[in-house]
């Protein structure tokens, strides 16, 4: 049994079916990719998955635990965080009252051995933010502003860590160091899942790549599988293109 | 049943005007976001426009009816948008809102002084005394005239929204402003367009509903509440859902005036509720809509400045207020010290709102009627123990959270509406309700005329004297200033600000967003309650008629002009409001600090912060680093006060000096400052002092660079420190990709 479980997950906004019958899993100690076209129905999922969007038909499971009539608050004190691709930080706050508002709330049900400020200056330095700590958030470039929301969400202690396309905005350094980054908090046991547009970093950390086209998943298999696929191909690059020009 | 079909056709009526008001308040939120609190207010405006030219001018109708609705109305319209509502945009929600009570409050100032509330105006009803006989009911021509009315309103809506090229744009615009822009859509042409629509729907609703309500300011500036109501059932979005509304509300109302009489046990009791309709099906409303998803707040560089106040600063300021409060009390005579007293209370319930809408991001109309409800709590407890205060805090924080609870599931805008519908609920039924009894206990609010309130007595001290009462209430406010402070630097403060930022995000770390909104809006009616116990130890005597909605929302508007999230905001508003002094100086304008008030609110879309944070404060700020500045001007004062208890010099002398010499500090002090700064540069090379912040793109035209500058270029754009010896001149040679 995976972590965390999605079958037959559908949602409709009016007429349009922007999630079709999505069935997927994020295991423990695992990077999960999930990647698509824009509008391919990726972040609704996670919205999904976080509770903030309720879907039509389709259960989420967290640990075996049935969480889908749960608000998202109930579903983060169960181990669920999550970065949004439209940065949602909390501008007027610093950095380090960023992380550490997400560590206060956290305290209560994340057996966390630091105090909030400790844990958001340990988990500052992690992302590389140490320099900025005490800018306000809204006056990051958006790379750094991605890094504030992953130390904020790793604030919560996580077991899923859902993050939505983390890397555009950073630079090809900070992409690297980023990798690094993904791989060890999978290898401390996490479910990572990703949506990313930048290939190189999903074929390089995914251990398992979902591919969802206009709301359905098209195909789902290890990066190799994926890499090859002509129907992935298809969906992102055209129908005339090959095989050889990922 | 030929009554009931009676009834039917007067709530038929009346429905139909709440329809067409209604109609227009949703036009005008939804094409251009902006929630128009004054829309009753403008109908009100039209009305008097209508009566003044038909009756004072004695222009035959149609005349009149034509230039009120076709020409004034849609002028007036085009002004709003123009003038005010353009600007607005990119503001939060919050000022937006507030920027149109401000315009309500201006409009309702306005009319009271134009035209004097005290003279009868008598009205007439289009084509008196024509009736009609249908199905077997006499309905008047006016009657026949408002149906026709709602029916075109409603076909004409329609038309324009689905057979115009510029309605499909309008209903375009609702859904992505810039997306419609792209497709070609003018959305300067289309806001303007659905003002000038909403202000005539407004005008319409306004002109006919006049006669057969009395012209009077008050009723048809809350005719606002009734259109909302029936809004609200469509989800302020809907238009035929909004007309089911108006429906619903129209022979709710009327029935209920119908019947009420056939009702023998208690019918007082339901007369008296009869006004509260359209609030008590607001209230049924809000609790059946579904819960609102949680959005984002889209990131924008907010002008917003959020200042961490210091300990070391909020008292001083604590200490500065009673001082000063002191230096007033034995200056001023008792007969000022009366209306002067007043002051604190409504400070603290300005105060209240601070950690409410200025660090939550929420809005409550409502302060005032939540002290009115502390002033009750202390009278019925009686006697002068501070337990009453005590019992004041958890009651009113208790109903606080009660009537914030449905709304708080949904947007913002909604608790706005709810809490505005129960300030209006309560001056019009809940403090004229008659005295009842439950289980054996019988309650009486305000025991059939007026209560006393009574100022609390600790450790056998009393502060019945006005000096003793006045410090008092500077001492109150200021432990609750303190309280403010500390919520802000602890951890629910961080928590407001961080929901008011974003509401998705919080939740999806864990934050009950909806238990955090109910436990600030109870601290803050909490606080308001206390603030009214102040107050009201201040009047003695209270009646239900002591406090009005409009009163309430004067104080949220001082609020936000000075400044929602400073302390000082909170004096000014306590000042303005409680010190007599504009009544004293313009006895014959009773009107002007409404008027003040609500145009002073207008200008708020350029200043959102209020001119404490964006004026005062920068210049304050230059002088701590002066402080023989300050230790000459704290003497001065000081001598000042000397002279005046030494009956040297009168109050006028030492409140112009002092206010004058308050008023030229800053700016002698940053002269003296730049002097300074300039002698201290002269010794070390030339450093010219720059403004604090440089926009970047104009960093190297009117700052000179400096390294620090650089880093931060770097940082905003995202790019890698230059090595060392590029920094001052990029050198030539062949750059690559790094």
């Amino acid at each position: 049994m995976a972590l965390l479980e999605l079958t037959g997950v559908t949602v409709r906004f009016g007429g349009l079916i922007a999630v079709d019958d999505v069935s997927l899993n994020a295991e423990a100690g695992l990077i999960t990719g999930l990647i698509g076209p824009n509008g391919a129905g990726k972040t609704t999922l996670f919205n999904v998955v976080t509770g903030l969007e309720k879907p039509t038909r389709g259960r989420v499971t967290l640990d075996g635990e049935d969480i889908t009539s749960y608000p998202p608050y109930r579903r983060a004190r169960r181990g669920m965080a999550r970065t949004f691709q439209r940065l949602e930080l909390f501008g007027t706050l610093t950095v380090r009252e960023n992380v550490e508002v997400a560590a206060g709330i956290a305290v209560r049900w994340a057996d966390a051995k630091e105090s909030p400020p400790d844990l958001a200056a340990r988990l500052i330095d992690r992302v590389g933010l140490s320099a900025v700590a005490d800018e306000r958030a809204d006056a990051l470039p958006t790379g750094q502003g991605r890094l504030v929301e992953l130390a904020r969400s790793l604030a919560t202690n996580p077991r899923v860590l859902l993050l939505d396309e983390p890397a555009s905005g950073q630079s090809t350094s900070e992409t690297e160091h980023f990798a690094d980054l993904l791989r060890a908090l999978a290898a401390d046991g996490m479910a990572v899942v990703l949506v990313e547009h930048d290939m190189n970093l999903v074929m390089a950390v995914c251990d398992f790549i979902n591919v969802l086209d206009f709301g359905s998943l098209l195909v789902a298999g290890p990066p190799e599988q994926v890499r090859s696929d002509p129907a992935v191909l298809a969906a992102y690059l055209g129908s005339e293109w090959q095989a050889d020009a990922v | 049943m030929r009554e009931f079909i009676n009834f039917g056709f007067s709530g038929l009526t009346t429905a139909a005007i709440y329809a067409i008001a209604a109609s227009g308040l949703v036009l005008t939120y939804t094409t251009t976001g902006v929630f128009n609190f004054a829309h009753g207010a403008i109908g009100m405006v039209a009305a008097f426009t209508y009566w003044e030219m038909r009756f004072g001018w004695g222009w035959p109708a149609p005349v009149a009816f034509v230039v009120c609705l076709l020409v004034l109305a849609p002028l007036f319209g085009v002004l709003l948008e123009v003038g005010i509502f353009k600007r607005l945009e990119g503001t939060s929600d919050v000022t937006k809102l507030v920027v149109t009570i401000a315009l309500m409050l201006g409009l309702f100032g306005a009319a009271n002084w134009i035209w004097s509330p005290s003279k009868d105006r008598p009205s007439r009803t289009f084509y008196q005394g024509h009736v009609v006989k249908i199905i077997g009911v006499r309905l008047s021509y006016h009657e026949v005239t408002v149906l026709v009315v709602a029916l075109l309103v409603a076909v004409g809506l329609r038309m324009l929204l689905y057979r115009t090229r510029v309605g499909v744009s309008m209903r375009a615009s609702v859904d992505d402003r810039s997306l419609a822009t792209l497709n070609g859509a003018r959305p300067a042409r289309i806001a303007m367009l659905s003002w000038a629509v909403g202000v005539m729907l407004a005008a319409l609703a306004g002109i006919l509903i006049a006669p057969t309500l009395q012209l009077s300011q008050y009723s048809l500036t809350l005719l606002i509440i009734d259109a909302y109501a029936a809004a609200v059932i469509g989800r302020l979005r809907s238009l035929p859902m909004t007309f089911v509304g108006a429906l619903i509300l129209g022979l709710a109302n009327d029935y209920a005036l119908g019947y009420v009489s056939r009702i023998h046990t208690a019918e007082q009791y339901f007369q008296i509720l009869i006004p509260s309709i359209p609030v008590i099906v607001l209230f049924i409303a809000l609790l059946i809509l579904p819960q609102a998803r949680l959005r984002g707040v889209r990131l924008q560089r907010t002008r917003e400045i959020a200042r961490m106040p210091t300990w070391w600063g909020s008292l001083f300021f604590c200490a500065v207020v009673v001082m000063g409060t002191v230096v007033v009390a034995t200056v001023v005579s008792d007969a000022d010290l009366v209306n002067l007293q007043r002051i604190w209370g409504i400070a603290i319930i300005g105060l209240s709102l601070i950690p409410l809408v200025g660090f939550g991001g929420q809005i409550s109309l409502c302060q005032l009627t939540f002290a009115v409800i502390g002033m009750i709590v202390v009278a019925h407890v009686g006697g002068h123990t501070p337990l009453a205060w005590l019992w004041a805090a958890l009651i009113t924080g208790f109903v606080g959270g009660l009537i914030a609870l449905p709304a708080l599931r949904l947007q913002g805008i909604y608790l706005a509406l709810s809490t505005a519908a129960f300030a209006v609920f309560c001056d019009r039924s809940i403090f004229q309700f008659p005295a009842f009894t439950i289980f054996g206990h019988r309650f009486d609010l305000f025991q059939a005329g007026s209560l006393t309130v009574n100022r609390p007595r600790l450790f056998g001290l009393g502060v019945e004297g006005f000096k003793a009462y006045f410090i008092f209430g500077a001492v109150v406010f200021c432990i609750m200033a303190l309280i403010v402070v500390a919520i802000r630097r602890g951890r629910f403060g961080h928590r407001l600000l961080a929901m008011k930022d974003s509401p998705a995000a919080v939740s999806t770390l864990g934050l009950n967003v909806t238990f955090t909104k109910f436990a600030v809006f109870s601290t803050s009616a909490a606080m308001a309650g206390i603030g009214g116990a102040l107050y009201g130890g201040a009047l003695h005597a209270v009646d239900g008629m002591a406090v009005d909605f409009f009163a309430g929302l004067a104080i949220i508007m001082l609020m936000v002009i000075a400044g929602i999230d400073s302390l000082g905001a909170a004096v000014f508003a306590g000042f303005f409001l409680g010190a007599p002094v504009l009544q004293n100086v313009f006895p014959s304008l009773k009107q002007l600090s409404t008027v003040l008030v609500g145009f002073a609110g207008i200008g708020l879309g350029m200043n959102p912060n209020g001119f404490i944070a964006n004026n005062m404060r920068p210049q304050w700020d230059v002088l701590l680093e002066e402080p023989a500045v300050i230790v000459g001007l704290i003497g001065t004062l000081l001598a000042l006060w000397g002279l005046r208890l030494g009956h040297v010099i009168n109050n006028w002398t030492f409140a112009i000096v002092s206010i004058g010499l308050a008023a030229v500090t800053p700016p002698i002090g940053g002269v003296i400052h730049q002097r300074r700064l300039a002698r201290a540069a002269g010794a070390g090379g030339e450093v010219k002092e720059r403004p604090a912040t440089v926009p970047l793109e104009w960093l190297g035209i009117t700052a000179p660079y400096r390294p620090e500058d650089i880093a931060k270029m770097d940082r905003v754009l995202d790019l890698k420190p230059l090595p060392e010896e590029r920094v001052p001149v990029a050198q030539g040679g062949s750059d690559g990709p790094p």
